[in-house]
């Protein structure tokens, strides 16, 4: 099979391998990976424009990078700042995602995260990560179970431009950042080919043919061994993510933390739970189910994700892995025997 | 000198003259006694021993005696041998239902740790739930067809 690599007018590097057209990069600390399907003309361009879109996202929303529009916007989060567009867009849908989720999606954790040491991008893929537990304080105790005050952050677009003001706390667009990232560059896809692909570190959309046939086949990582599925699915036109403590996990003041953080405790959420995919027709959403899903545990996930209707499969710390009923149609293979139902 | 030894030699004749003609005599008697013709023609009609007869029936009665004690004690081995076997038969049936009951936990043993360390509890009470057929292992799962993408933790 021959493979063409190009550096395309638009600055990026597209490489061609029998029908398919992909470009690599990494942003928002993930790798990222767009792929089109039986390339058309215009296929070159479209990946262009999906890419700027993920950069854009990563330029806007990283909260590590102390000059985004977030970061600013974080610095005085009760005065009112003019952001771009697509931080405007992403601090709706985070509001958004907080009233359907009742509060379980709440980006105002990030106090909690700081608090724990996650105040830079760690090295979780080089293994353990300890942050200092002298200069952090220790992980809170569990509180009672209580309902977070509700979050309304104030958009408003005048002439053309876009003012936010985030209330009395600094926010966290992490993961629905990194899913509207892959939404905004999977519009830009839909044209290119016969089939598309975005792919950021997990996070999916994926839509068309796919590169064996009239589907996408989608593994499902076994959180205990990287290299390993625990599931394959079979899928078109949908979004796709997983919420695992696999990588995003370290030890702050003497406790073993991670960085799905229930806002009715502000402590490590899914007791019993190591991952959680759900998909869902549009990628910023699959990354608000799996993680909102992921805080109802292993003792109630189950009855959470039917009474839902979620598309979802979990693995248990203990690796047992279940399915939901609307989940069960796409599973084509298992590792391993699926929990009943 | 020589007369008295003379006379010594014939005394000794003299006194050994009478315990030969004994010992002839003891001989031809012997001999008369125990020469067959004689006897059967002293005695052709044959006579009955009135002691040896009482042995006789003795013997013959003792003879029974043991017969009839071999022949019940016979009769109890078979009574034996068929209380063993019907025991047997009743073992067999016993076994057989807790082989039939023991294969369900065998299987759930694949899939769950503490069935499986309590079969080898049941196969130490009866040895023959051990030898029934092992339930087959659980086939190895197929290797995962090639995807197009992985969805993992990011």
């Amino acid at each position: 099979m021959r493979t063409d690599q190009e550096v395309a007018e638009t600055g990026v590097e597209i490489v061609r391998t029998g029908e398919l057209a992909v470009v690599s990069f990494r942003a928002m600390t993930s790798p990222v990976t767009l792929t089109v399907v039986r390339p058309g003309p215009d296929a070159e361009l479209c990946l262009a424009r999906a890419a700027e879109a993920v950069r854009d996202v990563e330029r806007t929303c990283s909260r590590f990078d102390p000059t985004s529009a977030l970061s600013l916007a974080n610095a005085a989060p009760e005065q009112w700042h003019e952001v771009p567009a697509t931080l405007a867009a992403a601090v709706s849908e985070a509001y958004r995602a907080h009233r359907e989720t009742d509060g379980l999606f709440d980006p105002r954790v990030l106090d909690v995260l700081l608090g724990w040491g996650y105040d830079r991008s760690l090295p979780f893929v080089d293994g353990a990560v300890t942050r200092d537990p002298a200069a952090l304080p220790a992980v809170t105790p569990a509180q009672p179970v209580r309902a977070p005050s509700p979050w309304r952050p104030e958009i408003v677009e005048s002439e053309g431009a876009w003012w936010v003001r985030l209330g009395p706390q600094p926010i966290d667009l992490g993961g629905i950042g990194k899913g509207l990232a892959v939404r905004w560059a999977a519009d830009e896809l839909v044209d290119a080919g016969q089939g598309y692909a975005v792919d950021a570190g997990g996070d999916q959309a994926l839509g068309g043919i796919g590169p064996d046939g009239p589907r996408w086949r989608v593994g499902v990582e076994d959180p205990s061994d990287q290299a390993e599925l625990v599931l394959v699915l079979e899928v078109t036109d949908t979004g796709c993510a997983t919420s695992s403590t696999r990588l995003r996990r370290w030890r702050s003041g003497g406790a073993h933390v991670h960085h799905l953080v229930d806002p009715r405790t502000r402590r490590p959420g899914g007791a019993g739970l190591a991952a959680v995919t759900v998909l869902a027709p549009d990628a910023a959403w699959s990354e608000v189910w799996s993680k909102t899903l992921f805080l109802a545990g292993a003792a109630e996930i189950r009855s959470v994700a039917e009474d839902l209707g979620l598309t979802a499969a979990w693995v248990h710390e203990d690796g047992t892995v279940g399915t939901t009923t609307r989940m069960d149609p796409l599973v084509i293979w298992t590792a391993r025997e699926l929990e009943a139902h | 000198m020589t007369d008295s030894r003379s006379l010594r030699r014939r005394a000794t004749a003299l006194a050994l003259i009478p315990a030969t003609a004994g010992l002839f005599g003891a001989s031809v008697a012997w001999a008369g006694s125990h020469d067959p013709t004689a006897a059967s023609s002293a005695s052709s009609t044959p006579t009955v021993d009135p002691t040896a007869a009482a042995a006789a029936q003795a013997s013959a009665a003792a003879a029974a005696a043991q017969q009839a004690a071999a022949d019940q004690h016979v009769v109890e081995l078979k009574a034996q041998v068929q209380a063993a076997q019907d025991q047997i038969a009743a073992l067999q049936a016993t076994l057989a239902a807790r082989t039939a009951a023991a294969a369900p936990q065998a299987n759930a043993a694949v899939a769950a740790p503490k069935p499986a360390a309590a079969a080898p509890k049941a196969a130490a009470v009866a040895p023959k739930v051990a030898a029934a057929p092992a339930p087959a292992p659980a086939p190895a799962p197929a290797p995962a067809p090639k995807v197009n993408t992985v969805t993992k933790a990011s």
